[in-house]
């Protein structure tokens, strides 16, 4: 026989070997980012992550697993991981505020959720993926690092230089937490080297993650850049030069002014009117995708795409939930139950095709920016004593979101490497709700680790304002949502920011206003190396060729990428232990 | 220079219809007068494109050019189903990386020339074909040979389907 051919059997797309180990990865992960999430206000993609602790379990503990083996374990670990952000980020404001709800739907909400936000995409990945090409940076990098093994050695030593030195840099940003003296901050202001005023937001984030994700994201990052530019260079000088506030205040406390309530509020509006126009100019191209779904592949005589009646299925699931849930948690009449669900069911098919556009084009998933409009919408058919409805549903959007964001992500790997779509789908479609499942535990047993008074015999509170954990995204959604309830929703910033984004999506450049708007959305910190990356890739083109980039610039950025996402879980998995 | 002129329009009423809608309260006025710019900049600049497309002695790719790009594809493919099962390595990457299209760079031209539905419909049937090659491909870096020389014989049929639809357009 050849040396050269070692496999002679069937090219499997996945095993119960490998589903098991994508669900032990996925619900590690799940209890840590939970954790950490709740520490810190902020998670990760744990795909990368999944990707390479995936290849390394099948090769050294059972000497097998191939590309899309391996692309199966990553799906179904960040599949089950995805939904902590959208979980962490919005109940736990309900024990916060000492709401009364039932627990059983608050889970039911979330993992119906995780399996809408599977099912609501179902007609995205041909049109995104196959016809609209577009990019998803981190799918791209996954697909590079999972076939980097196997390629060969210049591929591999690029990718492990590339993750040991984000590995490195992200490690030596990290010294205080490990009781070391600081080397290398966190992030650094260049206008102390500068010398720039203040409001000139010049921070910059240490994080090599950004850098490769910006390198790979390419022209489009540098469109993130030039929004970024706009919002925090060249607006916010000018509204505090000219003296433009409604009121008195520092400089620090403005540029965190004019984020929150001008450019943010903008930015939404951007996201939401930018990717309305790329839907009405794509109308045509979506009929011919949908049409497109009866056709047969692989010679198998069947389609490789989920059946788009299951779509129709999973609205109808969606709609039944929200109205039950809504229904059952809240003292509202069956009408205003009926309007919100509706809502709601209309506002998630909206928002995951907006979240897949923006993960798509930039790999920014804005799930607080849509989940705010969810609450506000919703908020304008509920009252003040309704909150917890408002909250329940806001949280099974988001994770909807979440998920649809990472299934995205996975099938543009999957189509990289040439996984069946259909069998990721319904494999994520299954494992999705232990997302919330595994988060929702987490969080609660954090919450009645707070004992109880021994004066009063009342639950004292595990996290929030005054404990050690303080759950700082959940805090700032019920800060969010009181200022709702208080009729503060900047309603013509929405529309002037949707103009002008559904103007920048009518240029020749589409998505631009969906771009643009996730930029004036984002914190100035993270665009920046986000830019530096793009535009390293963007002079890497120009000089050496696309081909060349492809070949050998995306194997280093996703070692980038890698690196730095590995030494986020193992800090958040020393935290999780009291090391830390 | 006329789109360099454009460009810059665009950019200069963004930067005001920003500003004006960031303002609190918004300044309307000075909002709709930038962006009624900003939508006139952009019907100039759509039309200049659509005229770049049209114009057979610009650069831009073009229908043709994937056309072409695609006979290679199955010239390759043919080569293939002719290959012993040995061949199948992860040289087989390295053999289509310069003849499989970046559909990314002709999608706007494919566009600009027959319109974006009957696009969808090339690219839709393409697209089945290119992700069997990509199969293939990963296939043959895991030395699954046998595998792999399958998918790029499954992929064929639909290289010639697709080119079939081109040419039914052309």
């Amino acid at each position: 026989m050849n040396e050269a051919i070692k496999h002679n059997d069937e090219y499997f797309d996945y095993s119960p070997l490998s589903i098991a180990v994508g669900v032990v990865i996925g619900v590690l992960m799940t209890a840590s980012f939970s954790y950490a999430a709740l520490v810190l206000g902020f998670s990760t993609n744990g795909s990368p992550v999944a990707a390479v602790l995936g290849w390394g379990i099948m090769r050294f503990f059972f000497n097998r697993g191939t590309i899309i083996e391996n692309n199966i374990i990553q799906t179904v670990a960040s599949g089950i991981n995805t939904s902590t952000a959208g979980v962490i980020f919005t109940v736990p404001v309900l024990l916060i505020r000492g709401a009364e709800f039932n627990f059983f739907w608050v889970l039911a909400a979330c993992v119906a959720g995780a399996i809408l936000g599977v099912g609501f995409i179902i007609p995205l990945r041909k049109q995104m993926i196959d016809v609209d090409r577009l990019r998803f940076p981190s799918g791209t990098a996954i697909a590079s690092i999972l076939k980097s093994p196997a390629e060969g050695m210049k591929k591999s030593k690029l990718l492990v230089a590339g993750a040991a030195l984000s590995a490195a840099v992200y490690f030596i940003t990290q010294f205080p937490v490990i009781g070391l003296p600081t080397i290398l901050p966190a992030s650094f202001d260049l206008n102390v080297l500068l010398g720039l005023p203040d409001y000139f937001n010049n921070i910059w984030a240490v994080s090599l993650l950004s850098v490769g994700i910006g390198f790979i994201a390419g022209r489009n990052g540098l469109f993130v850049l030039a929004g970024g530019i706009l919002a925090y260079w060249l607006i916010t000088p000018i509204m505090i030069n000219q003296n433009w506030l409604p009121t008195e205040m520092n400089p620090s406390e403005a540029v965190h002014f004019i984020h929150a309530n001008m450019t943010r509020p903008i930015g939404i509006g951007m996201l939401i009117g930018g990717s309305l126009m790329s839907i009405v100019l794509i109308i045509p191209a979506i009929k011919a995708t949908v049409k497109s779904f009866s056709v047969k592949t692989l010679g198998s005589g069947s389609s490789d795409e989920l059946p788009i009646t299951l779509l129709y299925k999973v609205i109808a699931a969606a709609f039944a939930l929200f109205f039950l849930a809504g229904y059952f948690t809240s003292d509202i009449s069956f009408f205003t139950a009926l309007v919100v669900s509706l809502v709601s069911t209309v506002w998630l098919l909206f928002a995951g095709i907006i979240v897949s556009q923006a993960t798509g084009m930039t790999d920014w998933t804005p799930i607080s920016g849509m989940s705010l409009i969810a609450v506000a919408l919703l908020m304008m058919f509920l009252t003040s004593d309704q909150i917890v409805t408002a909250v329940l549903i806001g949280a099974g959007v988001s994770v909807a979101i979440a998920e649809s964001a990472d299934m995205m992500q996975d099938l543009k790997t999957g189509y990289l490497v040439g996984s069946i779509p259909k069998k990721q789908q319904k494999l994520q479609l299954i494992v999705a709700g232990l997302g919330p499942l595994i988060s929702i535990s987490v969080m609660l047993l954090i919450w009645n680790s707070g004992g109880t008074d021994p004066v009063t015999g009342a639950q004292l509170p595990g996290f929030g304002p005054g404990t050690n954990i303080e759950a700082p995204q959940a805090v700032a959604l019920g800060a969010t949502i009181d200022s709702i309830v208080e009729g503060n929703v900047p309603g013509d910033k929405f529309l002037a920011g949707g103009i002008i984004g559904a103007l920048l999506s009518f240029t020749s450049i589409p998505g631009l206003g969906v771009i643009m708007g996730i930029a004036m959305y984002l914190s100035m910190k993270y665009i920046l190396p986000y830019g530096l990356g793009s535009l390293i890739g963007f002079i890497t083109i120009k000089r050496k060729g696309k081909r060349w980039s492809e070949k050998w610039g995306v194997p280093f950025a996703a070692g980038l990428i890698l690196g730095e996402a590995l030494l986020i879980i193992v800090f958040a998995l020393l935290k999780v232990g009291g090391i830390v | 220079m006329k789109n360099k002129i454009v460009n810059i329009v665009i950019v200069i009423s963004l930067i005001f219809a920003a500003f004006f809608a960031a303002k609190i309260p918004t300044m309307w006025t000075g909002f709709a007068l930038s962006s009624a710019i900003m939508l006139g900049a952009i019907l100039l600049q759509r039309r200049e494109r659509k005229a770049l497309f049209a114009d057979s002695q610009s650069d831009a790719l073009t229908l043709n050019d994937f056309f072409s790009s695609l006979l290679k594809v199955k010239e390759k493919l043919e080569e293939y189903s002719k290959a012993p099962t040995e061949y199948f390595t992860k040289q087989v990457e390295d053999d289509l990386e310069d003849i499989l299209p970046e559909v990314d760079n002709y999608k706007m031209g494919i566009i600009e020339n027959i319109g974006v539905e009957k696009y969808t419909e090339i690219i839709t049937t393409y697209a089945n074909g290119e992700r069997l090659i990509n199969r293939g491909v990963s296939a043959a870096i895991d030395q699954y040979s046998a595998a792999a020389k399958e998918y790029f014989n499954s992929a064929l049929p639909i290289v010639n389907e697709t080119i079939k639809i081109i040419n039914k357009i052309k």
